[in-house]
């Protein structure tokens, strides 16, 4: 016994010198002459194990990995703050006054114009402002991610006319737009199960999603959300027409994570179920919908705009894909605890 | 440690440089360790973020006591590997790693040596005790020293010392047999 502790306070001693001290596996082993023949294929295992983990994620993921927490975070803040502020001790009745009063505005002729103008045209900047004073307007998390999906889709139509008419561009702001409130929907949704989220501005420009590599531009574009390839975008002919699959999606596991205390907002909404079910049953339809729509547009499309069709169709995929995903794994949480 | 110490003081106040730091320092282990543990990159991936969201959501609650921030956010990656196994169960689906069976025959000397991928490597700690399997990936996925795995696991060193060893002869032998 007293041996094999002894060795194994050697072993440690080595693979300490040789993983933090820089010398090599000899030089240890010229100290432990007699333990030499042992020792050696020991250390080589678990240099070899340390060697075969230095692995990374896609550079990718980890920025918008990073984007999302900090995005959560910053509306974690937002709500706290909000609800200590003047504005949050606000009667009900103002809130709904100010929500009338948009409304009245929003039907006067400019901003009922604006609601059909394209990126191209005069108009368009009135209709991104009008849609930012509903998002601020809208009070639910799962209300504002809702929001955002019907945002995506007028986007997803704006990148079909931009890159009918040949605008580059603006086709590729409307992309980063596309993106942004892609990403809004996940953030609000991962953040359901936990704290609620109140993103009132779409993400920042500069944290969109890594372009592809050069040859990506000459690839087709990948097909749809939902296909077996979890997180990965397949290259495909065209966009494929299965269902999108259940797949594991982690969920909290409440007895070993601290509670975070904006939990307690949680039991404000009572209509969840109904309003996830909605969610997700405008997310599946834009799951389907919005790569046929792209990917009918890139068919069509000349080369020089087909590059920045091909990031939409994935940026889309992607997404999709996770959140539908994340959905059903909170509706089976949902079913397990009715069961329960 | 004082460094941490202050940089975790500002996290906890929502400083975005210092949870940015704390980030930055501890993504990658933290993927390292959930990919040995399930040996799926992909599905690491989304589970890495799903442990930080957790953890700096309720970072307010995490109270500094010496150990390393890492140790709380590997405490966290251990919760979710766990639940991610348990879902994995209930749905009945079997790794395709789990299949990993060495032949006997081999002459476990000439092959150790030679350079192993991550398959073979997340399907040999599989056939380790819970115990070792916690310290080898602790240890050479997550990059702490003997003491912090030690802290991190309630155990003293020398406990750890001594499952790092047979953990590593046991690696040698069914990598050799692979």
């Amino acid at each position: 016994m007293k041996n094999n502790r002894e060795f194994a306070n050697i072993f440690d001693e080595c693979l300490e010198r040789v993983l933090t001290g820089g010398e090599s596996v000899e030089q240890c082993l010229a100290s432990y002459p007699e333990h030499a023949a042992e020792l050696k294929p020991l250390l080589q295992t678990a240099l070899n194990a340390k060697e075969t983990l230095e692995i990374a994620p896609r550079p990718e993921f980890r920025e918008r990995a990073r984007y999302q927490m900090l995005a959560a975070l910053r509306d974690m803040k937002e709500r706290k703050r909000r609800r200590f502020s003047l504005f949050g001790w606000q009667p009900r009745w103002a809130t709904a006054a100010i929500a009338v009063l948009v409304l009245l505005v929003a039907s006067s002729g400019t901003v009922a114009a604006a609601g059909n103008s394209m990126p191209d045209q005069p108009l368009y900047p009135v209709k991104l402002a009008t849609e930012r004073v509903r998002l601020v307007l809208t009070p639910s998390k799962l209300g504002k991610a809702e929001y955002y999906a019907e945002l995506v889709d007028k986007r997803v139509n704006e990148i079909v006319n931009m890159a009918e008419k040949g605008k580059l561009k603006q086709m590729e702001k409307t992309t980063q737009r596309m993106n942004d409130q892609l990403m809004a929907v996940a953030v609000l949704v991962s953040a359901e199960g936990s704290a609620p989220a109140v993103l009132t501005a779409p993400p920042a420009p500069a944290m969109m999603m890594a372009p592809p590599p050069p040859e990506a531009a000459t690839q087709p574009p990948p097909s749809r959300a939902g296909e077996p390839q979890k997180g990965k975008p397949e290259i495909t002919a065209g966009p494929a027409r299965p269902e999108p699959e259940a797949a594991p999606v982690l969920t909290p596991t409440p007895a070993a994570i601290p509670k975070p205390e904006e939990e307690e907002a949680e039991a404000e909404e009572e209509k969840m179920p109904d309003k996830r079910a909605k969610l997700r049953e405008i997310l599946t339809q834009n799951a389907r919908k919005h790569p046929d729509a792209l990917w009918a547009a890139y068919q069509r499309a000349p080369e020089s705009m087909k590059p920045a069709l091909r990031r939409a169709l994935e940026a889309s995929n992607i997404e999709y894909e996770k959140l539908l995903e994340f959905l059903e794994e909170m509706e089976e949480e949902a079913e397990k605890d009715d069961e329960d | 440690m004082q460094d941490e110490e202050s940089l975790v003081r500002r996290a906890k106040e929502r400083d975005e440089a210092a949870l940015t730091q704390l980030y930055e320092e501890n993504f990658d282990k933290i993927y390292r360790y959930i990919v040995l543990k399930i040996g799926d990159r992909t599905e690491a991936e989304d589970m890495t973020q799903q442990v930080f969201l957790k953890a700096f959501k309720s970072i307010s609650g995490y109270k500094f006591k010496g150990s390393p921030f890492s140790s709380w956010l590997f405490r966290i990656a251990h919760n979710q590997v766990v639940d991610y196994w348990r879902k994995k169960s209930k749905r009945a689906t079997v790794p395709l790693d789990e299949t990993f069976v060495g032949s006997s025959n081999s002459n476990p000397s000439s092959e150790t040596e030679r350079k192993m991928d991550i398959e073979n490597l997340v399907a040999a700690t599989k056939q380790l005790t819970s115990l070792q399997r916690e310290v080898v990936s602790l240890r050479f996925a997550g990059g702490l020293s003997v003491a912090q795995v030690a802290g991190s696991m309630g155990k003293s060193e020398g406990a750890i010392k001594a499952l790092q060893h047979s953990a590593v002869v046991s690696l040698r032998k069914m990598l050799a047999t692979g």
